[in-house]
């Protein structure tokens, strides 16, 4: 096949793959030179692991001449947030302490996308323990926004975002505990998928704080996620708080539209603080809802903000317990950022911790009775300000102003975490500086189908997903 | 030095070698005032039952029992 292969999706390399119009080592070859001229500009990698992506592409090659795709990701190339425990391979958490610790056994979702036929190309850049939204790392150096490399990549699955806007792999995985995978996917205009809680295993994934995370998938359409998530999606008997409910087939969900579906359109607290430009193309992405048969619905949301504290302070002690040996033995390993960022959590009372955690029953059944009883799903901002730069939010420069940036991107995501309900981003323009921004819808517990509807339907009547930033030309060589 | 300040310091010398000084122990006293107060107020409306099991409970209850999201 003639033509740029990184610019198919992972749906269109499979078929082509399957159909041996392309090999896996052509998918391979593509990808990594798409990371060699990207890498220096961005630093989304933190290892390139060619030599193995190029025997696991010939072993594929082989494989599908012998007897047809091992699954549906047959050679399709990915590499993920460097989180992800592979049995003999370094996995660093993004981490000073974690910088050279190899992994005893490779985690469910790693081992599900191996067994489906994907390949890994190598460890994406994250932020320290997954605990900033910057892109920053004091270990690793930043991460950059291939939209603008002044710009952040979000974080804290900030390479998983820049590496798939920068076509340098057809998609990632992430963690989100507060909005990271969504705040990158926004910041870099890629799908953002965070599951249900309980969705997808988290077994051998670094935690950030267990009751809130989610493993999830960046992307370039919702088909990509579609079905990547049903690959990873599922019971694991390694991870008790893995769901039992069958995994629906999310590609044909997708593709089903969004005729008569109620999309709640947020209100009250979730108008405030967008910047007008944002406002804009989130009045915009409504109206192409509606042109698909979608009724638009004002809904009340709940202030989200209590939300918020709720999950900063679950947040703030399970990281302090995941954590809590380190910070008595080598507290100097960690940065000085993430340290004051985790020591609070071991100073806040049980009983408050037990609150926190009593209340999301209380919250998930509030939002469902007053929200989800009126509507499908719910559109909000995800980040509500044009995308910011790295000189704006450098965690050792913590002035008032880049705390409020700071607070103000996740403040639509958080919420989600704390009641566990699944959430999509999906890309719907730029702002004046040339940054994405997106969109976010939010469903039902365990109704993936109606994001990935909604996010498809979106995407066929726009283009914003086959955009992709352009290199210097003397990187284009 | 405040009370919640001197209860600081008793949390931080339970773990040997962590050090947190005075000033440290002062901002912590005022995140963790931060971090407890919403918390502290919403539990005051909490009940026997409400326990944080039941948040899978809530999630699966409020799963869509038909297809296309609609209950």
């Amino acid at each position: 096949m003639s033509g740029d292969l990184t610019a198919l999706t992972v749906t269109e390399l499979a078929g082509l793959i399957r159909r041996r119009k392309v090999s896996a080592i052509e998918a391979v070859e593509a990808s990594l030179a798409q990371v060699a001229r990207w890498q220096p500009r961005l630093n989304s990698f933190i290892e390139i692991e060619a030599d193995a992506a190029r025997r696991a592409a010939r072993r594929l090659d082989r494989a599908l001449a012998r007897s047809g795709p091992v699954g549906p990701l047959h050679g399709v190339p990915l590499a993920h947030k460097d989180m992800f425990y592979r049995k003999g391979k370094v996995c660093s958490a993004g981490s000073k302490i974690r910088r050279d610790w190899v992994a005893p056994y490779t985690a469910t979702v790693m081992a599900r996308l191996e067994a489906a036929g994907a390949i890994c190309l190598g460890r994406l850049h994250m932020a320290e323990f997954a605990a900033d939204a910057s892109g920053h790392n004091a270990e690793f150096g930043p991460c950059r926004n291939p939209w603008n490399p002044a710009h952040i990549p979000g974080g804290s699955s900030g390479g998983s975002g820049a590496s798939v806007a920068a076509r340098a792999v057809f998609a990632a995985l992430g963690s989100d505990t507060g909005g990271s995978v969504r705040l990158p996917a926004a910041a870099n205009g890629v799908i953002g998928l965070m599951p249900t809680y309980g969705r997808v295993s988290r077994y051998g994934a670094i935690p950030r704080a267990w009751s809130l995370d989610h493993v999830g998938v960046l992307s370039h359409t919702a088909l990509d996620a579609a079905r990547i998530a049903r690959v990873i999606a599922g019971e694991d008997p390694e991870d008790a708080t893995t769901s039992r409910l069958p995994v629906p087939n999310y590609e044909a969900a997708a593709k089903r539209g969004i005729k008569g579906l109620r999309i709640g359109v947020a209100a009250g607290a979730f108008a405030k603080g967008v910047a007008p430009e944002v406002a804009k193309l989130l009045e915009e992405s409504l109206t192409v809802l509606k042109s698909r048969g979608a009724r638009l619905v004002p809904v009340e949301m709940p202030d989200p903000l209590p939300l918020f504290a709720f999950n900063d302070l679950i947040l703030k002690c399970e990281g302090a317990t995941v954590h809590g040996r380190w910070l008595h033995e080598r507290p100097g390993d960690f940065s000085v950022f993430l340290r004051k960022r985790l020591e609070g959590g071991l100073l806040i009372p049980a009983t408050h911790y037990l609150a926190a955690m009593s209340w999301r029953a209380r919250a998930l059944a509030d939002f469902l009775a007053t929200v989800m009883d009126k509507v499908d799903a719910v559109h909000t901002p995800v980040i509500p300000i044009p995308v910011p730069t790295l000189r704006e939010m450098n965690p050792n420069r913590a002035t008032p102003e880049m705390l409020n940036k700071v607070a103000a991107l996740a403040n639509f995501t958080r919420w989600t975490n704390y009641i566990g309900v699944p959430a999509i981003t999906v890309p719907c323009g730029f702002t004046k500086n040339g940054l994405p921004a997106s969109f976010q819808i939010v469903t039902r517990p365990f109704d993936e189908e109606t994001l990935f509807a909604t996010a498809h339907a979106y995407q066929e009547a726009t283009d914003w997903h086959t955009m992709a930033p352009a290199l210097p030309r003397a990187a284009r060589a | 030095m405040s009370e919640a300040s001197r209860l600081m310091r008793a949390s931080a010398r339970i773990l040997q070698d962590y050090e947190i000084d005075g000033k440290r122990a002062r901002e912590l006293a005022e995140e963790v005032e931060r971090l407890t107060g919403t918390v502290r107020r919403g539990s005051a409306g909490l009940a026997f039952e409400d326990e944080p099991s039941r948040f899978l409970a809530a999630q699966y209850a409020g799963r869509p029992r038909a297809r296309g999201g609609k209950r």
